[in-house]
């Protein structure tokens, strides 16, 4: 590297975003406020499942401010794109609803939308829902899965007999029965991983302005994926030309997965602007208590496991049966997290010669659950993870040894499941791609003083307190996905995967950089700027990363399930290979030199054997922007696109331990000692890998002990507000201990893996091991989360009332 | 999250305040972290709001010349907590784990009081202090012992044409221990239980006066009579303490929701209790 420039890649520099995000600086949705914006509110049903019989609006539209009321029935639109079925091709039927953009004949879940109003300020809008006389009839309510399946339960649509969305299976079913036919021990249980209610600091909302001058449409969202939002609004649900609408993205405050979808409020926005008129803007920003009907939630499964093994510790087969609630209507991908996302990657990090999974989608009055940090992978993570010590406690060995004796060997990699499970519908193979399991372990269990627990035990125990240690030795699946894989109906949303990066050097010198990919926090700006600082040796302050905006950006998916370092980064790498390559050949042209005599360090382009005819990046670059002298057949500028599409996912994986103590008398949990070592492949900036992480533990820390949605029986949803719904505050977790190992990736030039939801899949298994392992010597086998004080004293007394 | 409309005014003084109050549709703003809330969710619709924040006159924590705390109706949590007030144990153990920063900061005790939130810390200490509140309106002065004061959920002796104006603590005494314990709701910070002690031994090693108080558990904060009478006379042994803590929910309706049903809320009542207790006792010496 040129000696003025220091190499960034892979260390701790300061976000460059955050000086503007915690002085307040940050732009987001809501601060948006545009020439002659209206507003627009949405009434949402207050009846988990009824029938509208009419909705009378002549009141609401008298009413001070009021512009429009518009019902389902004014917009012709189609209902709402479901892009990803389960496993269609090996001819598994999906039976499909998605909403509409309001609510038409039926409302299957507190909070459907059923009709809006535009007004010249929110307050009036929302004064105006209030006159706005609905006609339900109502209908009997199930919300729970697997009840919802049977018999006499109440059916949400004509075209899902038994509210069944679609049994969806993987694996080996006859090699797996046979295995736990023949096994020595074989464990079942019933595992509840129950509903959560993603928090994003900043709720969702959307601007609609039809520009009737030029007939096309902006929408600003808080949105992951605003090029994917383009495609699905025009292609499939207005019939808009894909070319007449722009979607911009401004500032995300956190997005979780929930702003990966399309949701009906943005259609909304756009008809309610073009229904207004001259040329208005329309804004709709949920509140919070809106944001928990009308945004996705997440998790939510019923599963029954078998393992089955032998009494030496090794694990024969798996077995697995589980009812995914997916609520009333069906979100984007809604199917395709608990199949491809879960069914998948259920055996884990381990070398588990059979398994099989069926999964039964489920309609329920519940509020659509699609794709929450992990989506799919903390489920999994949990089965296997309880599956593991059940059987370790049945067999009366080492939790630890259990897992050592089943790990995928590190010569094993890359590695193909042998019940099929990483083989496609489409016949398409999905390897892990390495790993080495035991270190990361072995060093967890070191920290955590694994081989004192009996002694920890009997000295919390002498305060009045059950001590419990868990492992979760997890792995992921990272940088989704070859688009070979994903496009296999079934095994994603049906488009390609890939990630674009624009690189311009302009005649000043300074590089902008654009991307496809779609920050929600996470540091986008830095972690590319770094990696562009390191590939043209041009300093960060000379580099700004752009994105956001399907007007000036490359196409590009979005950001989620982990990608964004591995895709992201390898494309912005491609961009700068080829910006290097011209700038190399033009400073050929320059110093009258052969391109092959020309060595790069750096930002310094040097001749061979003559150090001193030399040109920098800016030089070229100037030149080059000038065009004043250009070589036969090259073209001005350095303008370069590079796109990437990855041949494999990324496998990260490590082992977190939890510790926690439980008050006996009173069932409170405290997490006491946090321990992850994880291995995410090389890192770009490891102050943002340890913040992915403590972000990550803590939200699956919040699920194993407090967080849950809590509907009635009739649909109503009684956790509905942060009054009730518990959220992880840092107080109440203790100071992480974080370590690595490190296995580069082989899949992308970087060796990265990806992190952003490596904490969440791992923590709360770690903790509801813990919790178990704690309860145990009451002789308790398994308790489900969440792990509030209610529960685990009951639990607590219910053991100690069947002993005495 | 958008309030109805309503009307808005602020009293320059307290005579002014009393003038306007008593109106039906007409609430009392003093801190407005409950009331607004409420409104915002529209919960709670008042016509119009009576904004008395302003009134220096009622804030501020004054000894009184018989040794008692006068607390103002319009002092924060926060002034409370580094007022002489937080040499009482129950106070400095039950402040911190009120709300937040901002709504220590901004919350009135005065508010707390005649909001009667039943799972609301304050008027529990208050119980078990034997606090007295006092109330003015243009009729006069009124003053309600804690004992009297809180009557329901949300529902106090306080007449419609009355403010909050003071409260008044006993004073500090050297033979006097007093904790608070309680089991937040996680979400809300509210407590699902809490419990507040005062245990006076006048004459050395006997219990001569206890103050137990509850809240969370029942319609309304209460006084655990049952649990105080079992503590006379008694050392305060740890079997004696949980024989009385066992009374905790004595004559009272336990509440049930989604965080606590009524068996376990009425068992972990029994558990503050002895705890709450326990701690009064070891601040005794």
């Amino acid at each position: 590297m040129a000696t003025d420039v220091q190499d960034v890649l892979g260390t701790s520099v300061k976000r460059v975003e955050d000086p503007r995000f915690i002085t307040g600086q940050g732009r987001y949705l809501d601060d948006i406020k545009l020439t002659g914006m209206a507003h627009l509110a949405i009434l949402r049903s207050p009846y988990a499942h009824a029938n509208i019989r009419s909705v009378d609006t002549s009141r609401a539209k008298g009413m001070p401010g009021v512009l429009a009321v518009i019902v389902g029935a004014d917009i012709p639109w189609n209902p709402l794109p479901m892009a990803w079925p389960a496993g269609g091709a090996s001819g598994i039927q999906n039976n499909v609803s998605t909403p509409r953009v309001l609510a038409t004949d039926s409302v299957k879940w507190t909070g459907e939308g059923v009709a809006a109003v535009v007004a010249e300020t929110p307050e009036q809008a929302v004064d105006a829902l209030e006159a706005i006389a609905v006609d339900y009839e109502p209908l009997p309510a199930v919300v729970d899965a697997e009840k919802a399946t049977q018999p006499g339960a109440p059916q949400l649509h004509d075209n899902a007999p038994n509210n069944v969305v679609f049994d969806w299976t993987v694996g080996d079913k006859d090699g797996t029965e046979k295995a736990l036919a023949e096994a020595e021990v074989v464990v079942r249980e019933r595992l509840v991983n129950h509903r959560l209610i993603p928090n994003p600091m900043e709720v969702r909302g959307d601007i609609g302005w039809y520009n009737p001058g030029t007939d096309e449409y902006t929408v600003w969202m808080s949105s992951q994926t605003p090029h994917i939002q383009r495609l699905l609004l025009t292609a499939f649900v207005t019939g808009i030309p894909e070319h007449k609408v722009r979607v911009i993205a401004p500032d995300v405050g956190g997005a979780f997965g929930t702003k990966i979808f399309c949701y009906a409020d943005m259609a909304l926005v756009m008809w309610a602007s073009k229904l207004i008129g001259g040329g208005r803007p329309v804004k709709w920003v949920e509140s919070r208590r809106e944001s928990y009907g009308s945004t996705i939630h997440g998790r939510d499964h019923i599963t029954y496991v078998e393992i089955a093994g032998s009494r030496d510790g090794t694990v024969t087969g798996v077995k697995v049966k589980t009812f995914a609630n997916l609520g009333g209507r069906l979100s984007t991908i809604g199917p395709g997290i608990p199949t491809t996302l879960y069914g998948r990657v259920l055996s884990g990090c381990y070398k588990i010669p059979n398994v099989y999974a069926e999964v039964t989608g489920v309609y329920t009055n519940t509020t659509f659950v699609d794709a929450y940090r992990g989506a799919g992978r903390p489920e999994a993570t949990y089965v296997i993870e309880r599956a593991m010590d059940l059987f370790a406690n049945e067999i009366g060995m080492d939790k630890a040894e259990v897992r050592r004796k089943n790990f995928i060997p590190k010569d094993a990699f890359p590695y193909d499941n042998p019940s099929g499970l990483g083989t496609a519908v489409n016949g398409e193979k999905i390897y892990v791609d390495s790993g080495d399991y035991e270190p990361a372990m072995d060093m967890a269990l070191k920290t955590a003083g694994y081989g004192d627990l009996e002694s920890k035990r009997a000295e919390a125990k002498s305060r009045g307190k059950l001590l419990g240690m868990g492992l979760s030795t997890y792995i992921e699946v990272c940088g989704v996905a070859p688009s070979k894989w994903i496009g296999a109906v079934g095994e994603g949303w049906g488009a390609a995967m890939w990630e674009s990066s624009n690189i311009k050097v302009h005649l000043t010198g300074k590089v902008i950089v654009t991307m496809g990919t779609q920050p929600q926090g996470q540091g986008h700006e830095t972690t590319y700027a770094q990696i562009i600082s390191h590939e043209l040796g041009v300093p960060m302050d000379d580099i700004v990363i752009q994105h956001s905006d399907t007007q000036g950006t490359p196409f590009g998916s979005g950001s989620y399930g982990s990608r964004t370092s591995s895709v992201g980064s390898t494309a912005a790498i491609k961009a700068a290979d080829k910006i290097r390559d011209k700038a190399r050949r033009y400073a050929a042209h320059m110093l009258e030199a052969s391109p092959d005599d020309i060595e790069v360090d750096g930002a310094e382009y040097r001749v061979k054997g003559s150090p001193d005819k030399k040109k920098t990046l800016q030089e070229i670059a100037f030149a080059l922007d000038l065009g004043f002298s250009l070589p036969a057949g090259m073209e001005p500028y350095l303008d370069e696109t590079g796109y990437y599409d990855t041949p494999n996912c990324t496998w990260p994986f490590g082992t977190h331990i939890a510790i926690v103590e439980i008050d006996e008398e009173t069932g409170e949990t405290d997490l006491v000692r946090y321990i992850a070592v994880d291995d995410v492949g090389k890192k770009i900036n490891p102050m943002i890998v340890d913040g992915q992480l403590h972000g990550g533990i803590a939200q699956g820390v919040g699920q194993a002990l407090w967080e849950q949605a809590i509907y009635g029986e009739d649909g109503q949803l009684l956790s509905g507000s942060m009054m009730d719904y518990a959220l992880p505050r840092a107080s109440w977790l203790p100071s992480f201990e974080l370590d690595e190992t490190v296995t580069p990736s082989p899949v992308n030039p970087l060796g990265v893996k990806g992190v952003g939801e490596a904490g969440c899949i791992a923590s709360t298994a770690a903790v509801a091991n813990a919790v178990n392992d704690a309860l145990a010597p009451l002789g308790i086998k398994h308790l489900d989360m969440p792990f509030t004080a209610q529960t685990v004293w009951r639990a607590i007394q219910s053991a100690k009332g069947a002993r005495a | 999250m958008i309030p109805n409309t309503f009307d808005y005014q602020r009293a320059s003084s307290l005579d002014e305040a009393l003038g306007l109050i008593g109106t039906p549709g007409t609430k009392v703003l003093a801190g407005g972290m409950s009331l607004l809330p409420l409104m915002k969710l529209r919960l709670a619709s008042p016509q119009r709001l009576v904004d008395i924040g302003r009134l220096a006159e009622l804030r501020g924590v004054r000894q009184l010349d018989d040794g008692r705390l006068a607390v103002g109706a319009l002092t924060t949590y926060s002034e409370l907590a580094d007022s002489p007030a937080r040499h009482y144990g129950l106070l400095r153990d039950a402040l911190p784990d009120i709300g937040d920063v901002q709504i220590r900061n901004q919350g009135t005790v005065g508010g707390a009081v005649a909001h009667c939130d039943p799972a609301s810390d304050l008027p529990a200490v208050l119980l078990a202090l034997d606090a007295e509140i006092v109330a003015r309106s243009k009729r006069g002065e009124q003053v309600y012992a804690a004992d009297r004061f809180f009557t329901g959920a949300f529902t106090t002796a306080l007449a419609d044409d009355e403010l909050v104006t003071e409260i008044r603590l006993p004073g500090p005494r050297d033979d006097a221990g007093s904790a608070y314990r309680a089991l937040s709701q996680k979400a809300s910070g509210y407590s699902i239980v809490g419990v507040a002690a005062v245990i006076i031994k006048e004459n050395g090693s006997a219990i001569t006066k206890a103050g137990i108080a509850l809240t969370g558990v029942g319609d309304a904060p209460y006084r655990a009579k049952a649990v105080e009478a079992a503590l006379l006379g008694n050392e305060g042994t740890p079997e004696s303490i949980v024989a009385a803590a066992a009374h905790a929910t004595d004559g009272v309706t336990v509440a049930g929701d989604i965080h606590a049903d009524s068996e376990y809320r009425a068992a972990m009542a029994v558990v503050y209790t002895k705890r709450a207790i326990e701690a009064a006792l070891g601040r005794l010496g």
